[in-house]
């Protein structure tokens, strides 16, 4: 699942303010959707691959002739917060109105109704899954613990959501991202050697077509699509696609499928206040 | 259907199909100083910095001369009467200039009335080096004051290279409908960020490890297509005491050689880009500077 995450300027900055005093630092996160996600989309476009865009809403509401070009050009959107708010910070009326005025956004501005959210910052809150599957969300593509999707245990019963983790490896924040004020990264490391990045990806790519899995991938466009790094990042689509046996498939259509087959995929809950886990690994465990 | 920019025949002079503009950041130990006027009684660190005057200045002064290419050179107010001489031989080779301040002042600390005067000094200082082309301004560290586009007007500034966020020129809002050209920078292309390294004080502040020259290039030059592909404007960041030793400078030469190669390459200063920009800037979606001034007026002026 090639998936993008478009924050824009969004964020911790915008969720505290500070950001209405770094006009450096909007421009560079609003290249994203200004700049980056139009160059995506042509070279999504060039391979043929579909892909799945997480928008935080304030971006939607701010970009939102690029927002229905994503659409419009066959790709998904799903869920990343309003301003990029941190879930596990929010108490549940606050998470409520988060979900519920994105939606309202999506729908006014997009005409659609998103079926898929990834956590913005990090951590969602205990009762966010449950939130999520009520609002009739299918998938989360957040976590961390599998390298296939699997159905979330929920309250202790098996739920409807499906969660499609998404490791860091694939994630350019962990090879790219910079930024002066505040540093990022907090010792201002090097940027590494794009094709160090490329490597790297094309490995945990061909690693996971030899055990059948499913990768899925957190580039941001304001990250990934700068003019040298759209070079590497068509190389990266151009070695998956060149595999022959790779199922390029949006969240709603991973979703769809895991929830059609319940015997291939795993089982996962919440972990118990003792540290011990709550559900059992299923067959495609 | 393109969505992203693609090259047009006339967004460069010539025919020229992208633009890429050499910049020297000529700190010397201002760059420690400046920040931090204790340092003064560093002499081993700041001896780090004055090898850029020393010979990372004349080698690149060397590099560019046999390369053929003009480069723009921001130097604080500062350091003109020490470093006379070489800026002397910079203007004459027919590079530009540009400002950083008087001691690379943080701008976003200063009230109005300071950011005046350090404005107007760094543009008096520039002015008794005589170089072509209108000085520019580089903002040495710290974020945009909402006013800066007016007060630079107001000392004489018409353009800019401070800003990230863009892949060609754009213009800044300077207050009264005014405004002044951005030529922006990505943080890829800066030798600092990759190569700078010091014991105490700690540089960068987490030590990471110097970066693979090779590695290095490879990610300029994939810049460089990138820009290319698409008709942009490419700039890069170098600075004499990183840049300019025995090794190092080979990947000015190789990658300045691969900008030549390309045969079709604009390699201007930013007078000449932002000269350009002010007279060919066609429209577009809304750019991020003019958004930002509509959603939160008080963030630009």
């Amino acid at each position: 699942m090639l998936a993008f995450d478009v924050d824009g300027p969004s964020g911790g900055a915008m969720v505290d303010g500070s950001i209405w005093r770094m006009p450096r630092l909007f421009a560079q996160g609003a290249y994203g959707p200004f700049r980056a996600v139009p160059r995506i989309l042509d070279l999504l476009e060039r391979t043929g691959v579909a892909a799945t865009f997480f928008v935080p809403s304030w971006v939607v509401e701010h970009w939102p002739a690029v927002c229905r070009d994503i659409l419009a050009s066959g790709h998904e959107v799903g869920h990343h917060g309003y301003k990029h708010e941190r879930y596990a910070d929010l108490d549940v009326p606050a998470q409520v109105e988060v979900l519920d005025r994105s939606q309202a956004i999506f729908e006014e501005h997009l005409g659609v109704v998103a079926r898929g959210f990834r956590t913005p910052t990090g951590d969602w809150h205990p009762e966010t899954p449950r939130l999520l599957a009520q609002r009739g969300f299918l998938y989360s593509s957040s976590f961390r613990d599998d390298d296939r999707p699997y159905r979330r245990v929920i309250g202790g019963a098996v739920s409807d959501l499906v969660e499609i983790p998404a490791p860091v490896e694939l994630d350019d924040y962990a090879y790219f991202a910079f930024t002066e004020e505040p540093p990022f990264p907090k010792g201002h490391d090097r940027i590494a050697a794009y094709r160090v990045a490329l490597s790297n990806w094309c490995k945990e790519f061909d690693g996971t077509h030899r055990v059948g899995g499913l990768l899925t991938t957190t580039f941001h466009p304001k990250v990934s699509a700068t003019p040298g790094r759209a070079v590497v990042l068509e190389r990266f689509v151009e070695h998956m696609v060149a595999a022959g046996e790779c199922w390029f498939a949006t969240g709603t259509e991973v979703a769809r499928w895991v929830l059609a087959h319940p015997d291939g995929f795993a089982v996962r809950g919440e972990a118990s206040p003792g540290g011990a886990i709550a559900g059992t690994p299923g067959p495609g465990a | 259907m393109t969505r992203a920019l693609a090259p047009t025949p006339n967004r460069w002079p010539d025919d020229r199909r992208f633009a890429v503009v050499i910049t020297v950041n000529f700190d010397s130990e201002l760059a420690l100083l400046g920040p931090d006027p204790a340092a003064a009684s560093l002499d081993k660190t700041l001896s780090i910095f004055r090898y850029g005057a020393i010979r990372g200045a004349p080698r690149l002064l060397d590099t560019f001369a046999e390369r053929g290419v003009r480069t723009t050179w921001f130097v604080p107010g500062a350091m003109v009467a020490p470093c006379r001489a070489l800026l002397g031989d910079v203007v004459a080779a027919g590079h530009g200039l540009g400002a950083r301040g008087m001691r690379l002042e943080r701008m976003d600390r200063l009230t109005v009335r300071e950011r005046l005067d350090v404005l107007r000094a760094s543009r008096q200082a520039l002015a008794e080096v005589t170089a072509t082309g209108e000085p520019g301004f580089r903002l040495p560290s710290g974020e945009w004051p909402p006013d800066l586009g007016a007060q630079l007007l107001e000392a004489g500034f018409g353009w800019s290279s401070s800003w990230t966020g863009d892949d060609v020129p754009f213009c800044v809002p300077a207050g009264e409908g005014r405004s002044i050209v951005e030529i922006p920078f990505i943080h890829a292309l800066s030798d600092r960020l990759a190569f700078a390294w010091n014991f105490a004080p700690a540089i960068p502040e987490g030590q990471s490890r110097i970066a693979s020259y090779e590695d290095v290039l490879e990610n300029w030059c994939l810049e460089l297509e990138g820009c290319r592909r698409e008709g942009l404007c490419l700039v890069l960041q170098l600075h004499p005491e990183v840049a300019g030793t025995p090794g190092r400078i080979d990947l000015v030469w190789r990658f300045l050689d691969a900008v030549v190669e390309t045969g079709d390459a604009w390699v201007a200063t930013g007078a000449q880009v932002a000269s350009w920009w002010r007279a060919h800037a066609h429209g577009g979606p809304e750019h991020p500077v003019d958004l930002l001034r509509r959603v939160s007026p008080s963030s630009l002026a």
